[in-house]
């Protein structure tokens, strides 16, 4: 077999494999017209694959901890416990011990979790309890909950309880972090854990005991709650007390210490000191869970763990910058000791998180003002200090999702030289954003969703060929930019470039597809990959005889900005010089609002290399375009000012200083309001200057 | 990580068998290493991750390099070939001492022969088709070691082989069936 065919059978195993049975011989007709011997393969392939479609899919364990002596020791190994024999001990711990059981029947084997209590607890009153809420429990059918299968009692009056065994499983904890996963990737775990408790608590089911050690996960990413009910079994009106207690005291919400009512508040309160030690390393510090109010200490952000940051790929400052704002509020909000001012529901804290995964604010709300305001400067990636802000962002990400596909149609139009290229980018979109399906007419789609729904649609829309598909990728994966999503970005647009990287597409569009992708890695810092991208898109349009001039900047752009983080800023200097070259030679470059851009993170780089008057001159023409382009009341022009006055500070002309910033925040308190950091940034520089100055 | 690992590691996914025999004992200590931490920390006789060892035994390479995003793709590559060459070198070795010769020296010491013994899987076999594989596209068959012997999910084995996830899971897919043809029915 050849590559090409190779190539080809991948391609068509793949689709045949995902689409529904009953389309499949249509499928495989399409797919093998006009070569029989080619059909032959696909459908040997097909049936093999059928036949056994598990195989190779659970990776061989290189190593298996071997029981210690002492296990072997333990009496009830070996014997029996209703249908089920013990094989083996899993754990042991204050409550009881866990043994791994096996149940045969003429033909199969099932292995379950046998959790067997402790002696010296109330045996007869915990089975009878299991009788009575056993169908309850039955009824915890949710695949992210291992629910009770069988209980009753050793023949030595212990009772037991048999629950799903899940094989190669980790601790909640121990998961993330020997794989490595990031924030978003622990925020991502953390809800169907979240969804799981909410479906338990609407079958009337507390946990109270929900701790990293009850959340195992799958080798799949699996999370997986055990005991759910158990707790309750044990201690059924909450009249244990001291010693016997029935929770982990780490994790204890202050009504379970305080003896008062357990609700399902109890539970939002645990996955919220869950969310708080995935996120920084640890649980919050015990003084500050009995406080009444949450404090300063009970914020994620004032608590990480260095090596915590590392595993998690940040570095702790980097780790405390992303924990600081949302992730901090939405902690307090489901810490808080008044149960009533918790999140109403696990449902509302995994929505919260949904939303920073999202990019959108959080509905948690802290006790401070300005929130939206500075939510919205960081996704236009504005940095909070502005003095530092690279312009060049904002004003290519600076619109919001519902603007996204006017955005993209005009994207399409500077890139794709095909009306109908544009027009299947475009309709997609459109699609995908009016949204609309009777059958679930009581709700809305968010936005993610609709991605989703628009992908799987993608990938079962057979009629577009490479080069639409490329552009609907690239388009979507823009638009995931935007939201923030900037993970999932990377992945639909590696797609997209794997397509033109094969030649499915014009080079334009393969170079544009790059940039997006380069893009996308330096949103998630990856400023390598994201130079390497650039220069690679930079390649292909000197390639080309005819090249947009815009997308040849933007690329020489997306170098500059990646060499920059870097810290080569010589090379990134020369680079946007080359930008500028390119910008100011184009029609209406003296409104273009990119070239205000240019020059503004231009002047920025000059700073840094300490050429303050080419600082000086880079400001003046940005400055001048701003005010062209938006007029002289706006806060770009506020920003500048205020880098400008920077400048002058520098070079000793206090008096020049003085009277940018006085501009500066005349024009901020106007267009941007009070409350606005930036307003109070000027103002702390202003006095500041003035006390300087005689 | 050490300036010579980090060449070791180029060289050996570049296809230099010397490098690779250099390699292996220091990352095949090293997986023994995070094997034995979990043996104590872990749950007895529950099966340990391949993947969470292989990347814990990268951390311990790497120690707190921040750069090392780069090296950790390589090196998640090249341990998924030392773990295909350990566990084919134990299979060998194992059925040798069945057959009563050869030396009574386990490449694993703490092999999960119970696994190994009940797996349908002649894992032999599965090295010799994959050999075959390679012949027919080698990248496929890399699929197949970080997958399989690596324990990688998808988007490791991308970033280990530099090529998307999209393409990963094709490869995959389109392999692992043309191996369970060349393998026959399990027995």
């Amino acid at each position: 077999m050849d590559q090409d065919c190779w190539q080809r059978l991948q391609a068509a195993l793949s689709a045949l494999v995902e689409c529904s049975r009953a389309d499949r011989p249509a499928l495989l007709q399409r797919l093998s017209e006009g070569d029989p011997a080619f059909r032959v393969e696909l459908e040997s392939l097909l049936g093999h694959f059928d036949s056994d479609p598990e195989f190779l899919e659970h990776p061989l364990p290189g190593w298996v901890a071997m029981p210690q002596d002492d296990e072997r020791a333990d009496p009830l190994v070996g014997e029996t416990v209703g249908a089920w024999i013990i094989v083996s001990r899993i754990d042991r711990g204050g409550m009881g011990a866990v043994y791994l059981g096996e149940r045969s029947g003429g033909d199969f084997t099932q292995f379950a979790a046998i959790k067997v209590i402790a002696p010296g607890m109330d045996s007869e009153g915990i089975i009878s309890r299991f009788h009575a809420e056993r169908r309850i429990l039955a009824a915890l059918d949710h695949p992210n909950i291992a629910s009770i299968l069988d209980g009753g009692v050793t023949v030595d009056g212990r009772p037991w309880f048999a629950m799903r065994y899940l094989e190669g499983a980790l601790a909640v904890d121990a998961y993330c972090d020997t794989h490595t996963l990031s924030l978003n990737e622990r925020l991502r775990l953390m809800i169907p854990i979240c969804e799981s408790v909410q479906f338990a608590h609407q079958n009337l089911v507390i946990h109270r005991d929900i701790k990293p050690a009850n959340i195992l996960v799958t080798p799949h990413e699996v999370p997986v709650l055990l005991d759910f009910g158990i707790a309750k079994l044990l201690d059924a009106d909450g009249e244990l007390t001291g010693a016997t207690r029935l929770f982990t005291p780490d994790f204890a919400s202050p009504e379970q210490r305080s003896g008062a009512i357990v609700t399902t508040a109890t539970d939002v309160y645990q996955l919220g000191m869950l969310l708080f030690q995935l996120a920084c390393g640890q649980r919050p510090p015990i003084e500050s869970r009995d406080a009444a109010s949450p404090s300063h200490s009970s914020r994620p952000s004032e608590c990480v763990v260095p090596e915590h940051a590392r595993l998690m790929g940040e570095t702790p400052e980097g780790l405390r910058r992303r924990l600081r704002g949302d992730i901090d509020v939405v902690c307090q909000q489901a810490l808080h000791p008044e149960p009533q001012r918790r999140y109403r529901s696990a449902e509302a804290l995994a929505d919260d998180l949904s939303r920073i995964l999202e990019g959108l604010p959080v509905r948690a709300r802290p006790d401070t003002l300005g929130y939206r305001m500075g939510k919205f400067l960081r996704r236009n990636r504005w940095s909070a200090s502005l003095a530092a802000a690279l312009f060049v962002v904002a004003i290519g990400f600076g619109v919001f999702a519902s603007l996204a596909a006017s955005r993209i149609a005009e994207q399409s139009r500077t890139v794709s030289l095909e009306r109908d290229r544009a027009q299947a980018t475009v309709d997609f979109l459109t699609d995908l954003f009016t949204l609309a399906d009777p059958t679930r007419a009581e709700r809305e789609y968010s936005a993610s969703e609709m991605l989703d729904r628009g992908l799987v649609g993608l990938r079962e829309n057979d009629a577009l060929n490479s080069s639409e598909r490329n552009a609907v990728l690239t388009a979507v994966g823009s638009v995931l930019q935007v939201r923030g999503d900037h993970e999932r970005a990377r992945d639909v647009l590696a797609e997209a470039v794997d397509i033109s990287r094969g030649g499915g597409t014009g080079p334009e569009s393969h170079a544009n597809s790059l940039l997006e992708l380069a893009k996308a890695e330096y949103r998630l810092e990856n400023f390598v990959a994201s130079e390497q991208l650039a220069r690679e898109s930079l390649d292909v349009l000197d390639g080309m005889a005819d090249v947009t001039p815009d997308l040849r900047a933007s690329a020489l752009n997306q170098i500059a900005i990646a060499l920059s983080d870097q810290g080569r800023l010589e090379a990134s200097a020369a680079m946007l010089e080359q930008v500028v070259e390119v910008r100011r030679s184009l029609p209406g470059a003296e409104v273009d609002e990119d070239l205000a851009a240019n020059w503004n993170n231009l002047g920025l780089i000059y700073v840094d290399l300490g050429r303050l008057e080419q600082a000086r001159a880079a400001y003046d023409e940005s400055l001048e375009i701003v005010d062209r382009r938006f007029g002289t009341q706006h806060p770009y022009g506020a920003f500048l000012l205020h880098a400008r006055a920077e400048l002058h500070e520098k070079q000793g002309e206090s008096e020049l200083a003085m009277a940018d910033l006085r501009q500066a925040l005349r024009i901020a308190e106007v267009t941007l309001g009070e409350e606005h950091p930036f307003v109070t940034q000027a103002r702390a520089s202003l006095e500041e200057l003035g006390g300087r100055s005689p | 990580m050490s300036g010579h690992v980090t060449q070791l590691i180029r060289e050996a996914r570049h296809g230099n068998r010397d490098a690779l025999d250099q390699l292996m004992p220091l990352i095949h200590d090293e997986l023994s290493v995070a094997a034995r931490r979990h043996l104590r920390g872990e749950r007895a006789g529950h099966t340990l991750d391949t993947a969470a060892l292989v990347n814990e035994a990268y951390l311990r390479l790497a120690q707190q390099d921040r750069a090392a995003w780069q090296d950790r793709a390589h090196f998640l590559a090249v341990a998924s070939m030392i773990m295909r060459r350990v566990l084919v070198n134990h299979a060998k070795q194992r059925k040798r001492l069945k057959r009563g010769d050869g030396a009574k020296h386990l490449t694993l010491s703490h092999a999960d022969d119970a696994a190994l013994d009940s797996s349908d899987l002649d894992i032999e076999a599965l090295d010799d088709a994959l050999n075959r594989l390679a012949e027919v596209d080698a990248r496929a068959a890399r699929v197949v070691e970080c997958r399989y012997f690596g324990g990688l999910k998808i988007d490791e084995t991308a970033e280990a082989l530099n090529i998307s996830p999209a393409t990963v899971k094709r490869q995959w897919l389109l392999a692992k069936t043309w191996l369970r043809r060349e393998i026959g029915p399990s027995t």
